[in-house]
């Protein structure tokens, strides 16, 4: 096992690594940029170590800075979590060549999968289905609108080495394919450093499932089902759940073994996530493999009582997968909400600053992961994520009351949450029928809905409340105030008085 | 004692008295009693009648910031004497817009130019932020005013980017 890991990553997924190698026995290290000095994660670790300025690309990004951190400790190993390095080949390679264990797949694998149209090409021949598209990257305008003329719009731009929904765009028609092509490839330029786009089939209101695999070095795999995760805002998802209200047995098992086909294809090792997207008629498709942590891995852990971050650490130093599929139950369904700091009113718009007050849920079935804390701030920098609220219940309509319960209870001040929108989407009556699919946000939930006059009229009467023994505190400090007896003297005669205990 | 309360857009008359640990509180001739007592740093427990609420209470001079079942309301209490004095400043600044971004960031695009008439709900301009793109639109009817900024230029969060009359 590991003598010692090195985190680079930042808020709640750095904290949950770092648990995961406390109770492994296994001293962590923790990197952080200049604002992240007051950061959570830095505290949680046993050491750590300033990298760079705000700016990612000098800091979570700066590979060199990392690497030198790394052996300045005597680190052993290194976890990326989620962003950042996780998906960068040449971070994992760098670490192969320092003989640091990156603990995720083998650099060529994250590769290959990483570019997405070389993706494509591999699963196509590995026999899981992908939907129709070029699997090469097109450089000029002319080109992709021939392809899609071909296939039909709409069509999908994607950024080639994309991933998190950034560098994408839906075109509906041959006049909106100039705007976006422009769009897509300046988002690819400015998130991956690589302005390649390709084009996919646009499937119309397509769920989109995803499946768990761990393999270990050996060649055994397992899958730990799926995920629904088809709540999304900006292709990213908000919401995820499982097991999906889609996915039958049969279905279940379908993707699964395509999953763990796509996982011996490159003879993956790690943990790792095989995206679909799911039709109708139950039929789905490759999207992408992500070879790293996911966001929303806890919901599978509460259902399967699995690790993941654990094996992911096991696994990375060589030892043997001990589960098998035959061994692997699901208990009960788990839902996650993602609290970002971001104005649902307002497009979803980053919200950054100060936590002035929170309060967080609790209670049974609850599991919540957080960097956040009272006065903490959301910077700019960096992914607004705020804390995933996991649930767990027996059934989903136990788990979706949980879950609206543990957001009633959650309340967060000094900035924007997507809290209201959540609850919001929880009582929603498509949600609630399990009708869902990567359009729900835009066509079943209501953008602005005017505030209710109940929580108004609370509103107004607390503030009146409070103005009202302003004013009376006012007019009994002007009446009493005499400047023989200031407030001042008063509070010195109290400190002489304390001194002399 | 009597307050004005303007919430949203809404004006309302409030009148507040002392009775025993509560208040007694009308809001536009509706009766309440209510007794709020604060359990730590701006948050309150708040008994309406029998009705249990936890309430966020933030407050700077007459302005409240209220954060109740995850709504947030902005809340201003004016005694009489604000009252006269938000007359005053009131009528001054109706007509104008002015387009701030509300995050630092970097201009991507400026969709208007000076002199384009502009409707509500129309993209302004593509403030990149937080790795992503952010289209400002226009809240009013107008005609582009000012463009303050320059495409590719970085911003701080409240700067002025464009004024819309």
């Amino acid at each position: 096992m590991f003598k010692k890991i090195l985190i680079a990553n930042r808020g709640e997924i750095a904290i949950r690594i770092i648990r995961a190698c406390q109770e492994l026995d296994i001293p962590t290290v923790a990197v952080f940029s200049e604002p992240d000095r007051n950061s959570l994660h830095v505290g949680y670790a046993e050491e750590a170590y300033l990298i760079g300025e705000a700016n990612s690309k000098k800091s979570y990004l700066n590979i060199d800075k990392i690497i030198d951190v790394a052996q300045k400790s005597g680190t052993d190993a290194i976890h990326p979590g989620y962003g950042f390095l996780s998906e960068n080949s040449g971070f994992a390679a760098r670490c192969e060549k320092e003989g640091i264990t990156f603990i995720g797949p083998s650099s060529d694998v994250i590769e290959k999968m990483g570019n997405k149209t070389t993706a494509r090409k591999i699963m196509a021949e590995a026999g899981v289905p992908i939907l129709p598209g070029t699997n090469e990257s097109i450089e000029s305008d002319d080109e992709v609108y021939k392809i899609a003329k071909g296939i039909g719009f709409p069509i999908m731009i994607k950024a080639a080495a994309g991933g998190g929904g950034k560098g994408m765009r839906i075109v509906n028609s041959a006049d909106e394919l100039k705007s976006c092509l422009r769009a897509a490839r300046s988002e690819a330029g400015s998130s991956f450093g690589d302005s390649s786009v390709y084009v996919e089939k646009y499937l119309e209101n397509p769920r989109h499932i995803e499946i768990q695999v761990l393999a270990d070095k050996y060649g055994n795999s397992v899958h730990l089902f799926e995920r629904e995760c088809s709540i999304q805002r900006r292709h990213q998802k908000i919401i995820e759940e499982t097991p999906s209200t889609a996915v039958d047995d049969k279905l279940r098992e379908k993707m699964g073994k395509a999953a763990l086909k796509a996982v011996k294809s490159v003879n993956y090792s790690n943990a790792g996530t095989v995206e679909f997207l799911v039709d109708k008629k139950k039929n789905f498709y490759f999207l992408e493999m992500n070879t790293r942590l996911q966001v929303e891995h806890a919901i599978t852990e509460i259902v399967t009582g699995i690790d993941i971050v654990r094996e992911q650490v096991r696994i990375a130093a060589g030892e043997k997968l001990d589960l098998t599929q035959d061994k692997i139950k699901r208990n009960g369904c788990a839902m996650e909400c993602r609290i970002y700091a971001e104005d649902p009113d307002n497009n979803f718009l980053p919200s950054p600053g100060t936590i002035r007050t929170l309060r967080s849920p609790g209670g049974y079935g609850i599991r919540y992961d957080t960097c956040a804390f009272e006065g903490c701030n959301i910077s700019v920098h960096y992914d607004p994520l705020i804390s995933k609220l996991v649930v767990w219940g027996k059934d989903r309509e136990e788990t979706r009351f949980r879950m609206l319960r543990a957001l009633n209870e959650y309340s967060i001040t000094g900035i924007k949450t997507t809290i209201p929108f959540l609850k919001k989407v929880i009582k929603n009556k498509f949600f609630i029928e399990g009708d869902i699919d990567t359009n729900f946000i835009a066509s079943r939930i209501e953008r602005s809905s005017a505030p209710s006059d109940g929580t108004l009229k609370i509103a107004i009467l607390t503030a009146v409340v409070e103005s009202f023994k302003k004013a009376e505190k006012e007019s009994l400090f002007h009446n009493q105030h005499h400047p023989e007896k200031s407030q001042w003297k008063i509070a010195g005669k109290w400190q002489m008085w304390g001194n002399r205990f | 004692m009597n307050f004005d309360v303007i919430a949203g857009n809404k004006e309302y008359s409030v009148e507040i008295e002392r009775r025993g640990k509560s208040f007694i509180i009308t809001i536009d001739g509706e009766e309440f009693e209510v007794d709020a007592t604060l359990l730590k740093k701006e948050l309150y427990s708040v008994l309406i009648g029998s009705k249990s609420h936890l309430v966020n209470l933030k407050s700077e001079g007459n302005n409240f910031t209220v954060d109740v079942n995850s709504e947030s309301f902005e809340i201003e209490v004016l005694d009489e004497a604000a009252k006269r004095l938000a007359q005053k400043t009131k009528s001054q600044a109706e007509g104008k817009q002015v387009i701030k971004t509300p995050m630092p960031g970097k201009i991507v695009k400026i969709l208007v130019k000076e002199g384009d008439e502009v409707e509500p709900g129309m993209g302004m301009i593509i403030v990149e932020a937080m790795k992503m793109e952010n289209e400002l639109k226009s809240s009013s009817k107008g005609v582009v005013k000012e463009i303050v900024v320059e495409e590719g230029a970085t911003v701080n969060g409240g700067d002025t980017l464009i004024v819309v009359e």
